[in-house]
Order: structure tokens, then sequence, then C-alpha cells
């Protein structure tokens, strides 16, 4: 159900988006306006953001086609409504980019998560652009499209963080939420306003002269200049009436800024233009880009591309927007000749919505056809092109917009529709909005009425709110629930909700959602459940095999399992061939995959996968998991010897959402503070007793090792006895090191021997050391009875964690030579053995015999552990 | 809750334009002003309102909101 970015590279799509990527020629009419170029050239030059912005019929879009048209190069994009989806804002941006700033947009599908214009891509933006050692234009038309979403918010970074090079040009009717003040005050902000824009005397001439053919003597031409204050569109307009009438005198009996001046004149205007044309104009002011074939569609004609070239070469009434054959129109005469329209046929713009939207359907714009019918209220229409195609709007990255075009339709219809509910409530899911899911899941409940297949969907979306909020055990039910419904109604017809409901799809999905709820809780059974989970049918989704393997491996991770690897690497590398970057879905097995770095002390490895996955999951509202993967980032710092940096990571974690942890991340939340506050000497949080019992095995333990370091062998075995679940795979290792601390603590060496052992042998394989660290400091001493002498090899690395976890040094049992930590100093280089002796001023048999003893000494088998273990010694930086 | 509002805008108002809000009464028309008096829904509504007259080229000179009926 997560995106799979399609690119459609060709076809009447591609050329829609085309055009909103490419300035095109300025109209042939258009005077010039060397005072304004002069200005755009002079405020690109030194300010980062220059604002162009005056209401309707000013003439910004003619002025910047013209100034483009002479300034090299330029990267262009012309908002429209749909960009308030933040995907659509990102994939233009890198498009416009691209031909200016090469490179800019080559692996953004790959590279990253960001499911749109997020930090990641304006940083990339900005180093890009930084680099290109030129100055880059970037001018963003009609931004009020996108005013209000985090789109303009991430522009607004963009501006206040433009490097030298860049340079934004922004144009609106209304002033956009960019930090503006502060800008000017600053010195970094150009502006072109509405005075600016005006025609002077000279310009009013001019358009006269080019529009009409007519020259106006000086008087005539500043008294229209005083007439219309130099607006634009009037002035043309005033141009167009005088074609056919040359009295000037004419316009006498308009007053100084008269607004009305526009409308008279423009329905003077049109009542002289060839009927054919007029009729055109009116059915088309319904729509807001205007193509040959799609405006034959839509009004019934055959000969739009025609009229729509005629008007171009004669008027004002069509602006060309970038492609060849695409137009759109004067929107100040768009609005009054729709208002025409309605006036003289009320039915015919919801018809030519109609038209157009099933025109959008068969050329694979789903988007703008669902506009069209929402514009039309046509529900009964829209609904089916919602369930048909929800699959395709959502990979199409269309998420933002699904939500809108729902909410368009009245409530009471929405309520007869329960396939639309669950899609809605779906859509709340997917976008990490668990509260609204839960609210319309539980109004269509309440409402009555409800089909078992019906029945199982909203179950099964109940219990996928796992992902976004802390679960309730009471879910668990509607997954079984879920299940036997479509088992005992096989022939119950199941809505399919965004492509991703049928029962198959259910019946894989539900034991893994199922997982997480039993991980999150600390239940029993997890682990079966998880392997279950995985086992899915070959035909369900990638998506939900990604899923699968990917719970399996975080359950297999937190049990220390050897499995836990392979799971998490077979959901990530799923997630690459068959899902797009934007997805969210393979966040899981990172964390899992964190964990196994973790816990064989690859801390860096961790490190990188952990940041990975809290981007991922904050962006997508996926609490549960990225509450998790901040603890566990806490738990990395701790593991490298930094508490205070742990501690800080917690308090992080906490504050990054109102959602209440999962008892299971709350638990793990514990442990890392009581150990770090520990480490640092700054209090016991949980003097004199602990506030509530674990739900973990790892919370538990963290709590006996604390008792054994205090000595205090008696509480110890209280803890142990309130141990939270009975044996289960997981918590099965934290419970053996538990007893064995206990064990040893109450003077039963051997036992505590035996079981040490036999977990040693289980960690060895693996190089697993991060397990023991929740043992805390009692850890040390339990390692230091077997056999003689101090811990060797594996035991001896785990020796070497659990103290630097402690914040505290651990000396070899047999110290390093003056030459031999020579010698080490360079392993990290990756420089060769004759390089090493060459540099030591030795042979390099001298060389091998003190790497030799090296790996002896620190229990490593070869260079790159050697390096590690001594990192964990602090014997190297 | 409907909410009551006067609206003058800067100078006369053509035929269509007028239709922007043909459920406000006109009080009064000047070479300089109109202004319009109605009931909107809510503020959106109201902001939507503003909005189309913009749309169609028309300054705003005042708002206020009017007491109740």
């Amino acid at each position: 159900m997560d995106a799979t970015p399609s690119p459609t590279e060709n076809g009447p799509v591609a050329t829609l988006v085309r055009s909103k990527l490419d300035p095109g020629r300025p109209p042939d009419f258009a005077v010039e306006r060397p005072r304004l170029h002069r200005r755009l050239d002079e405020a690109v030059r030194s300010q980062p953001l220059t604002l162009v912005t005056a209401p309707g019929g000013y003439g910004k879009s003619v002025l910047l086609r013209q100034w483009a048209a002479t300034t090299e190069p330029v990267a262009w994009l012309t908002l429209d409504p749909r960009d308030r989806d933040p995907v659509r804002v990102a994939r233009h941006l890198l498009g416009a980019l691209e031909p200016v700033v090469p490179g800019v947009g080559a692996g953004a599908r790959r590279g990253g998560p960001s499911p749109g214009l997020g930090d990641e891509l304006v940083d990339r933006l900005l180093d890009h652009v930084g680099r290109a050692g030129r100055p880059v234009v970037l001018v963003l038309e009609d931004v009020d499209h996108i005013e209000a979403t985090s789109a303009l918010e991430q522009l607004a970074r963009l501006v206040v963080e433009a490097p030298p090079d860049l340079h934004v040009v922004v144009a609106c009717r209304a002033d956009p939420d960019l930090p503006l003040a502060r800008l000017r005050s600053a010195g970094r902000l150009g502006e072109l306003r509405a005075r600016d824009l005006t025609f002077t005397v000279d310009e009013v001439g001019a358009v006269i002269t080019s529009l009409s053919g007519h020259s106006l003597a000086v008087d005539e031409a500043d008294h229209l200049q005083q007439v219309t204050e130099g607006w634009p569109v009037a002035v043309q307009l005033a141009a167009l009436s005088l074609r056919g009438e040359p009295d000037p005198s004419d316009l006498s009996r308009f007053g100084p800024g008269d607004r009305a001046i526009v409308d008279y004149l423009s329905a003077e205007v049109l009542a002289r233009l060839r009927p054919d044309l007029r009729a055109f104009l009116l059915d088309v002011s319904v729509l807001e880009e205007l193509r040959g074939d799609l405006c034959d569609a839509a009004t019934g004609r055959t000969d739009s591309a025609r009229l729509l070239e005629d008007l171009r070469q004669d008027d004002v009434f069509v602006v060309p927007v970038g492609s060849p054959g695409s137009y759109r129109l004067h929107r100040l005469v768009r609005e009054l000749l729709r208002l025409d329209l309605l006036a003289d046929a009320p039915e015919r713009p919801a018809l030519i919505r109609r038209r157009a939207a099933a025109w959008c359907v068969e050329h694979g714009d789903l988007g703008q056809a669902a506009d069209h019918l929402v514009a039309a209220e046509a529900w009964d229409d829209l609904l089916p092109l919602l369930y048909d195609h929800s699959r395709t709007m959502w990979e199409q990255g269309e998420m933002e917009s699904l939500l809108p075009w729902i909410e368009a339709i009245p409530l009471p219809i929405r309520r007869e529709h329960p396939r639309l509910r669950l899609t809605e409530a779906a859509i709340h899911l997917l976008v990490g909005r668990p509260e609204a899911t839960a609210a319309v899941i539980a109004a269509m409940e309440d409402g009555g009425g409800v089909t078992p297949g019906e029945q199982a969907v909203a179950d099964f979306l109940v219990l996928g709110l796992v992902e976004d909020a802390p679960p309730r055990p009471e879910v668990l039910e509607r997954g079984s629930r879920a299940l036997a419904l479509l088992d005992e109604t096989p022939d119950e017809e199941v809505p399919r909700v965004i492509g991703g409901t049928d029962p198959l799809s259910l019946r894989a999905m539900i034991p893994v959602f199922s997982t997480k709820v039993r991980l999150l809780l600390g239940a029993e059974g997890t682990l079966d459940s998880a392997r279950q989970g995985a086992d899915m049918p070959i035909e369900a989704a990638p998506i939900f095999q990604v899923h699968g393997h990917g719970t399996l491996g975080l359950v297999e991770a937190v049990a220390h399992l050897p499995g836990a690897e392979a799971s998490a690497r077979r959901s990530i590398e799923l997630a690459e061939h068959q899902l797009g970057v934007r997805s969210p879905a393979p966040a899981t097995a990172e964390v899992a995959l964190a964990i196994v770095h973790r816990e064989r002390g690859e801390l860096d490895l961790a490190v990188e996968r952990l940041d990975a996955a809290i981007a991922h999951t904050t962006r997508w509202g996926r609490w549960p998991l990225a509450g998790l993967a901040v603890v566990e980032r806490a738990l990395v710092d701790l593991a490298a010897g930094r508490p205070d940096d742990a501690l800080a990571h917690l308090a992080r974690g906490s504050a990054l959402t109102a959602v209440p942890p999962a008892p299971f991340v709350d638990d793990r939340h514990r442990a890392v503070e009581l150990l770090a506050r520990r480490a640092l000497g700054t209090g016991d949080p949980e003097t004199p007793a602990p506030t509530r019992p674990p739900v973990t095995a790892e919370l538990a333990l963290v709590r006996v090792g604390l008792a054994v370091a205090d000595s205090d062998p008696g509480r110890a075995r209280r803890l142990l006895d309130e141990w939270p679940t009975k044996i289960d795979p997981l918590g099965a290792f934290e419970r053996a090191l538990a007893e064995a601390l206990v064990e040893r603590a109450v003077g039963s060496v051997a036992d505590a021997r035996r079981r040490v052992e036999a977990l040693l042998a289980s960690t060895a394989p693996a190089r697993l050391v991060g397990p023991y660290v929740l043992g805390g400091p009692a850890v040390t001493a339990l390692l230091a009875d077997l056999g003689a002498g101090r811990p060797s090899g594996h035991a001896a690395a785990v020796v070497a964690a659990v103290a630097r976890a402690g914040g505290r040094r651990v000396d070899l049992a047999d110290p390093l030579s003056a030459r031999e930590v020579e010698v080490l100093q360079l392993l990290p280089t990756r420089m060769t053995n004759a390089d090493i002796a060459a540099e030591l001023f030795v042979s390099t048999n001298t060389v091998k015999t003190h790497l030799k003893h090296i790996y002896q000494k620190l229990g490593a088998t070869d260079r790159d552990e050697a390096v590690r273990h001594a990192r964990d010694l602090h014997l190297l930086d | 809750m409907p909410l009551h509002y006067e609206i003058v805008l800067r100078g006369p108002l053509g035929p269509r334009q007028a239709r922007v809000v043909d459920d406000f009464e006109v009080v009064s028309t000047t070479p300089e002003a109109t202004t319009i008096v109605g009931w909107v829904a809510d503020q959106s509504s109201l902001q939507g309102t503003l909005r189309r007259l913009a749309d169609v080229g028309l300054d705003l000179v005042a708002l206020r909101e009017l007491p109740g009926p």
C-alpha cells in the first residue's frame, strides 16, 4: 500500500508536466518592458528572493516569460492546485532544475527516504546548486496554489539558506507565507509589486499600437493611463475595443480607478468576436488547462485546436503555457466568462467537467479527472474512479490529494458508502493519522448494517493501527475475528480498499500486524506469530512480503537469533527492487538490522541504519517504530560509552510525539536510562523501588543486574521471581543471564559458570556482545570466573563491551608491547603490511609477528576485529 | 452561526462582477465606491467571497462585521 513511483514518460500527462516546466514563448502582442527587465536583472544579481506579487491582470506571467526568454539559464516551474501534494512539488522541482543543474535529480528516486519536499531534498538542492559554480535562477509561478502546505515551508528554507548562486523568483497574487519581513530588513528581498507593474503612459501608447494598430495622442494615452491606473488587463482590453471603433473618447465614461472597466470592455470585446470563438471561450472558461484534444472532448467540438490558435494570434484571451498547443485563459477574463456561462447555461459547466474528466481518465491523468468531478459535484462518477484507481493514485504520489477528494463528498453521501468510508480510514492510516482512522471506523460501525466483508476490512485496519499508535490487547481479537469472518463466509464480497484488502492480502498481513501488537505489548507467542507472518503465500503483494520479513527480522533480532540479519536483508532487498524509496515499509527491517549491528559491536553501521529508520518513521507518523529506533539509538550511545548522549537521545524520543510509548518501547527506554544514569553516577530513578513491574525481559534483566552490582542478592532474587513473562524464545537469553548473575551473587559459582558458558557458546558464532550490555557492570565479575586468569576471546570482547558501556577501561591480561601499540595505531589506516613495515623500518615478517601477537592479546581473528576490540578497550580512538 | 458583513469595494461594479455577490444587497453606489451587505456562513465563506471578488479584479476598501439582525 506504499508508493511505487511509476513515471509516465510520454503522453498527455507528460505534456502537461512539461508545460509546467517550460515558460514557452511570450505572446506576440506583448510589449517589451525594459525598465522591469532591468529591475529583475538587478534583483536576481543581488538578492536570493525576488517577489513578483500583484492581483490578477497585472501582467506578471507575460513579464516573467519575456524576461526568462532573455535570461540564461532559468529553471521554471508553474504550480497548480494539485501541487498541494509535496511529492508532486518535489518531483517537478527536480525536473525544473535538472537542465540547469545537471545531476540534481539523479538518484533522487532511489537515493533517500524523502516522501516529498523534505529537509533531505532541500539539503540536496542547496548542495548541488552551491556546487554548480554559476548562478541558478529558479522561477516559481502561481505560488498561491501551495499556500499553507509543507512544500511552501520547505521552499522558505531553500530561500533563507540559499547559497550565493541561487536566486528564486516567486510570482503570486497574494504575498506568500515566506519570511518576507526578515528577508526585507536583511536586504535580501527584491520586490516587484502592483505599483511597479502598472503601465506608464508610454507603455499604454505602445500597447494600444501593438494590439489595435492605432496611435494615440499623448493626452489620449495619458487619459487612458489615468482611467485604467495603468492596470495592464484594462489597457489591453481597451486596445482591443479600439480595434473596431477607433474612438478613445468612448472611454471617458469611466472614472479613474474604475474596476468595472474590465467587465464592460471584456463584454464589448467578446460581443464582437466571431460567434464560434465566443461560444468556445464560454465553454472552455470552465477548464484550467486548454489543449485542442481535451477541449474537443469537453465541448463536443472538433475544431478546438484551430480556435485556440486563432485566439492566440489575435487576442489577449489565451496565454500559451510552455509546450506547443497548450494554453490557459487569462485569469481575470476567465472568471468573468465563467460568470457569463453560469448565467446562460447553469448545467453546462458540470457537463463540460464530466466530459473533461472522462478524457483525463482515458489519457491516464486520474488526478485531473478527480478534480474535474469534484468541481462538477459528480459524486456518482467520482466514487468508481476513486475505487478503481486509488491504488494507482497512491502509487503516483497523489496520496495527499486523495483525502481532499473524499472529504469534498458531502457526509450523508459518504455515510451511504461503506467502501468509501473504509478507503478514507485506510488513507488516514497510511499517512499516520490513527485517531482519524479509528474515528471513521467507529462511526461506520455505529451506523450499523456492516456486512461481514466490510467488518473484516474494518478489523484489519484497526489492527493495522499498530503501525501508528501503541496497541491495546483487544485488537488481537479483531485480527482473529477478521480471519474467522473470511473463513466462515468465503463467498462474501470483501471491499477492495486502495487495491490492498482482498482476502489473500488480509490473510497475509493480519499475522504480521498481530506480531507487532504482541511485540509492543510484550505478549507471549511473538516469535511463532512472526514466523507465521513471514510465511505468506508467494502471490501476496511485495509490500506485504517486505513487512512480513522485516517484522520477523525485528523479532529475531530482539531474541538474538541468528536468522535476524537474513530476514531483515531480505525485506530491505525486496523493498529496493519492488518498491520506491518513498515507502516506509522497510523501516522495520532497518531497525532489526541496526539491532544486529549493535549487538556485534558495529556501532557505526547501527547508527547509519537507525538514522534512516528514524527519518522514515517520523515522516510517516509510524510512532511506535520511531520510538523504538530512537531508544535503540540511545542504546548505541550507551554501548559506545557515551551515557550522556544516550540520555539526550532518550529525551528526544520522548519529545518526538504526543502518542504515548508502547510498553515494549517504554521498557527499553527505562532500561537504557537506568544504565546510563548508573554510568554517570547521577542517581537512580528507581530508588527506592521500581515504579512499575517490567513488561519485557530486558528491563527485568537491567534491574536484576543493578541489584547484583549493589551487592543486594535478596532484591535480585525477588526481581527474578517477578519476571514478566513465561520463558519464551524472546527473553530467554535475558532470563538465563539474570539467573547466572543471581546464582553467582548467592555463591552458586559453578552453576553460574555453566550457564554463562552456554550463553557464550550461543553468542560466539555471531560474535554478539550487545546482549550482555543490559546485564550491566555485574557481568564483568561473572565472566572473570571463567577459566584461570582473565577472560579471552569472545568472553574478553563481552567484558570490554560491558565495561565500555559502563564508561570504564579494561586492561588486557597480557598488555601490548610498545612496538605492538605502534603497529596497532596503523591498522585502521588500510596500509598494507609492507607499508607498515616501511613506515616502522622493519621487515614485513616482523610486522606479521607483531600482528599475530596483537590478535592473540585482543582475542581477534582478523585485522577489522582487532581494530574493533582495540576501540572497545580504548586502545584506539 | 451566520455572520453579517458590510463590504466596501472601490468604484462601481460591472454586471458580471456584481454576480459574484448576488446574494448581497447593494446599499450604495458612487463613482468612488460600492457598498454591499450580506450574510456569510462563517469565516471560510467570507474568505472565499473576498477571493472571488479579487479574482474578477475588484479592490477592497473596507470590511466590517455588522451586528446581528
